[in-house]
């Protein structure tokens, strides 16, 4: 029998004003107010989010040229604040109830052991700035319309559990409030329909995204600046992506003995062991960088979707769609851990046939960097293939059916990718300070459907 | 020109006056304290009250930090595989890399048994310094004082050279970032809280002498780690041989339980050596030998066979039959045996003591192998024949170790004396320790102790071990 208690108290306002001219100038004013029990005893006090945003119709405007190919264009702007709360507990130390026998008589007393996370009484919420700017058009009649985004959102006092030294007896993380953190983009969607007639018509949307952080300057906490906080094989660090990968990189490898095998023995010793089977004899077949560095972004910074649709006689219709990710690299764990010599059932690690370039994953690895195992994990993978058939109404009567429709839909069908794991979309650790990787979890399967709707 | 307003200016004017009456006519600090009554916050362990909860604290802390349990590791398992007691049977690579001496300082193994052995510490030092404030001659100060002094020779023993202590004031939230020390700093420490430990309460009272026998085998364990048999055979020489400091394990909760039996017994996990690496002591090849008496299992609930990797034979630990099977954390055998160490090393006579403790055997041991219903035909638990002392120092000194390794199995001893045989006695590491082809593929490793965690590397007075010699 377990018990676990929960609350949260937040007392908010928010304030909001919109003013429209004429139809074609919206303009909205909004501020809001938070103070919450899960703030920091040391930073309880309100927080205001002020936002403000306009969408202008300016080709509603009798100046605006009729260039006769341009239906509508809107302008767009706003800025605006919006802020992230800690969760219940993150800034309080608190100690757990245990149990533990110091007696033969088997008689169990009260103890406390110390929980997790370690309080920040300066903890407070983390708030984000996001200033963006586009257009929206729609031309040659409705062929063709769109829109377009340009984004940059500030991030300041940046949520992050912070791993602490071990030496310190305590929890193994702590939240805080990180400087600042800066990210930004451009997207774009244009839908053009390519032929447009009674019995068939082709239409193609094409959205790209952009997308790029960087952490700023990390802070301090009690006047103490922040370190470089290391998560594994993942950082936060002052001018590089939210959770970068970095560790120690191969350099280069090479046979120096023939041998067929790329072996670490020979190997001067990293990570301040001088071993006398390491640094014995002969050269070394790997080269490693001497210090940790930055190895790749764990987020996408590249999206592109394309997706067709197709109507065909009036009453069949087709959908493709192909997704393009890229610019991210992926921590495949599951591989390291079956060629790490536990097992010793993966062939980087056992297989002396094995490409000299899988090899020097395993070996690498037992030097200490994961290098050879942080992967591309760029792919395009073809997402949907689809077709509706509306069945005619008069068939559909005879099922006494107001409407009657069949689609059958297939999903995740291809994947085109470099990467050596199930699927380059696996991150096993979702959503934890940005961190990824891909550590014996199942990849999304490829599913079949067929779907009738119908209504009475 | 048109204007509208999805909102009047009266109704602006109706919220931002409702909102003021709102937060006016409330006390947002009261309002926005919860109450939390799954937890206890540092205040409520600051009087004297709770100065009982505290020290069962430290020993809770303490005893999941060395024996481990509930799915935790501890000092006691962890060194064994490292050193030659314990063998891997299972696929956790983690655990893996110990046993070939090859240990990556991302290991998570490694992280578990480092954080809670920290954590012991830092509980235990914590703890002595609110008896300080309320109770400074309270032995139970002594005690936690104690228990902090081994944690400090625990970290020196296993660890690399290089591990910092840092601390953390939970009342203020302040942390002060430790640098490395060396493991001859470490036992320094050790040495002078157990120093101050004995001169902070009445050791002389009959009351007080499980605590003060507590830190007289400490300072012992200690003096032997700084190279100072001499004093150390002096430390102990007024702990009574029937004197034990007692961890009790229970079926409460998984945190209590002996996780030497869960490791072995009830799940298979490591498997009792016997020569592992050609180096290693004999142990289960001993099979007449109570003290380490470890059976091939019988394929059997509790007796199973073979490891969980479905290949290595199990060789099983009954020294702790049972979830609550207690543990001997420090006992007056290891007073005598500290005792035989500093005779053997100065040519003295040594071996009466290592025979009276083998003639008391019954008296010693902490109960008979088991589980007794699984076993074929166990060893007595008798008096053991008395030894005859070898021709030279040298295997005199190595009989000490070995009747060392067999009273002090499975206790957390083994590898801090692997060590001391490198680095005091001048032993070549590669006769101490496993060596050579290893027997699930690759060869033995070089470490002869554990590396930092790599997540000390958050502390930016820390790189990285300073050395990894014995």
């Amino acid at each position: 029998m377990n018990e676990a208690n929960s609350q949260i108290v937040t007392v908010a306002g928010v304030l909001e004003q919109t003013v429209a001219f004429n139809d074609r100038l919206f303009v909205t004013g909004a501020v809001r107010l938070d103070n919450s029990s899960v703030f920091g005893a040391g930073s309880r006090e309100f927080v205001y989010y002020p936002s403000f945003s306009s969408s202008y119709v300016i080709s509603d405007e009798k100046w605006f040229p009729k260039a006769g190919f341009i239906d509508q264009l809107r302008l767009r702007g706003s800025v605006g604040e919006a802020g992230n709360r800690p969760t219940f507990r993150q800034s309080e130390t608190f100690f757990n109830s245990v149990s533990v026998n110091t007696t033969s008589s088997d008689a169990n007393v009260p103890a406390v052991t110390i929980g997790g996370p370690v309080g920040n009484a300066l903890l407070k919420p983390e708030i984000t700035r996001e200033v963006e700017g586009g257009f929206d058009f729609n031309m040659l009649g409705g062929r063709i319309d769109g829109e377009f985004t340009a984004f940059q959102k500030n991030t300041r006092d940046l949520l992050v559990g912070r791993i602490l030294a071990p030496s310190l007896g305590v929890a193994a993380n702590q939240n805080v409030n990180l400087s600042k953190m800066t990210t930004k983009g451009l997207e774009g969607t244009v839908n053009v329909k390519l032929i447009d007639r009674t019995r068939f018509s082709f239409a193609q949307r094409v959205t790209v995204t952009t997308f790029k952080n960087e952490i700023g300057t990390l802070g301090s906490v009690d006047g103490q600046p922040i370190a470089p906080i290391i998560f594994g094989k993942q950082v936060f660090r002052a001018g590089f992506p939210a959770g970068a990968y970095y560790d120690r990189k191969i350099l280069s490898y090479s046979d120096l003995n023939g041998d067929g095998i790329i072996s670490r023995v020979n190997c001067p010793a990293y990570g301040g062991l001088a071993s006398p089977i390491l640094v014995g004899g002969g050269r070394c077949e790997i080269q490693l960088s001497d210090s940790l560095e930055y190895l790749g972004n764990p987020q996408p910074t590249r999206q592109v979707s394309f997706q067709s649709l197709i109507s065909a006689f009036k009453n069949l219709q087709f959908n493709v769609l192909v997704d393009y990710r890229g610019g991210a690299k992926l921590y495949n764990n599951t591989r390291e851990f079956r060629n790490n010599g536990g097992f010793a059932n993966g062939p980087d690690f056992w297989d002396r046939n094995a490409p000299l370039s899988d090899q020097v994953k395993s070996a690498a690895r037992a030097m200490g960097t994961s290098d050879g195992y942080i992967e591309d994990a760029s792919f395009v993978r073809l997402s949907e293939v689809g077709m509706t058939w509306v069945v005619p109404a008069a068939a559909a009567r005879i099922l006494k059916s107001g409407g009657l429709s069949l689609t059958l839909a297939a999903r995740n069908l291809r994947l085109w990718t470099d990467y050596t794991g199930f699927d380059p979309e696996v991150i096993s650790n979702t959503g934890a300070n940005f961190t990824t990787t891909d550590f014996l979890t199942n990849p999304p399967g490829r599913s079949y459907t067929l779907r009738v709707n119908f209504n009475f | 020109m048109t204007f509208s307003f999805e909102t009047s200016r009266r109704s602006v004017g109706l919220v931002f006056a409702g909102l003021s009456l709102s937060l006016a006519a409330c006390d947002i600090d009261k309002t926005l304290t919860v109450r939390d009554p799954d937890v206890a916050n540092p205040t409520s362990l600051n009087d004297i009250t709770v100065l009982p909860t505290l020290r069962a604290s430290a020993i809770s802390d303490m005893q999941l930090a060395w024996t481990g349990g509930g799915g935790e590791t501890g000092v006691v398992v962890e060194s064994a595989l490292l050193g030659d007691e314990l063998t891997w049977a299972e696929t956790f690579p983690t655990r893996g890399e110990m046993d070939q001496r090859n240990i990556n300082p991302i290991n998570g193994t490694l992280s578990v048994l480092y954080n809670n052995l920290q954590r012991a510490r830092a509980t235990a030092d914590r703890t002595s310094a609110v008896y300080y404030r309320l109770q400074p001659t309270n032995p139970a100060r002594s005690e936690v004082q104690a228990l902090a002094a081994y944690a400090y020779i625990a970290l020196g023993e296993v660890f690399c050279n290089g591990v910092p202590t840092s601390d953390f004031d939970v009342n203020a939230g302040t942390f002060v970032l430790g640098s490395p020390q060396t493991g001859v700093q470490l036992f320094t420490v050790a040495l002078a809280k157990l120093d101050s430990a004995l001169v902070n309460f009445d050791a002389t009272l009959a009351s007080n002498a499980q605590v003060a026998n507590l830190i007289r085998v400490g300072r012992g364990r200690a003096l032997l780690n700084l190279n100072r048999p001499a004093d150390a055979a002096a430390a102990v020489a007024a702990v009574p041989t029937t004197y034990r400091y007692t961890f009790f394990h229970s079926e409460n909760t998984g945190r209590q339980n002996n996780n030497m039996f869960l490791i072995s017994l009830n799940f298979p996990r490591h498997s009792v050596s016997g020569s592992e690496g050609g180096t290693g002591l004999r142990y289960r090849l001993d099979s007449t030998d109570v003290r380490v008496y470890s059976p091939r299992g019988r394929g059997l609930a509790l007796s199973p066979a073979v490891g969980a990797d479905n290949s290595t034979p199990m060789f099983l630990i009954t020294k702790y039959p049972s979830r609550s099977a207690p543990f001997s954390f420090a006992d007056g055998t290891e007073a005598r045996l500290i005792e035989a160490e500093n005779l053997v090393r100065t040519g003295g006579a040594y071996l009466p003591v290592l025979n009276a403790l083998r003639a008391a055997l019954p008296s010693l041991i902490i109960g008979a192998p088991g589980p007794s219903s699984l076993l074929i035909n166990p060893p007595a638990v008798a008096a053991l024949p008395a030894l005859t002392a070898p021709a030279t120092q040298a295997d005199q000194i190595s009989q000490v170790f070995q009747e060392r390794a067999y009273w002090l199995f499975m206790t957390g001893h083994r590898l801090g004396d692997m060590r001391r045989l490198i680095k005091h006695i001048g032993r070549n590491s590669e006769t101490v320790f496993p060596t050579g082809t290893y027997f699930k593929g690759g060869a033995y490793g070089v470490d002869v102790n554990f590396p930092v965690p790599f997540q000390e590397t958050n502390n930016p007075n820390f790189t990285q071990c300073l050395d990894r010699n014995p």
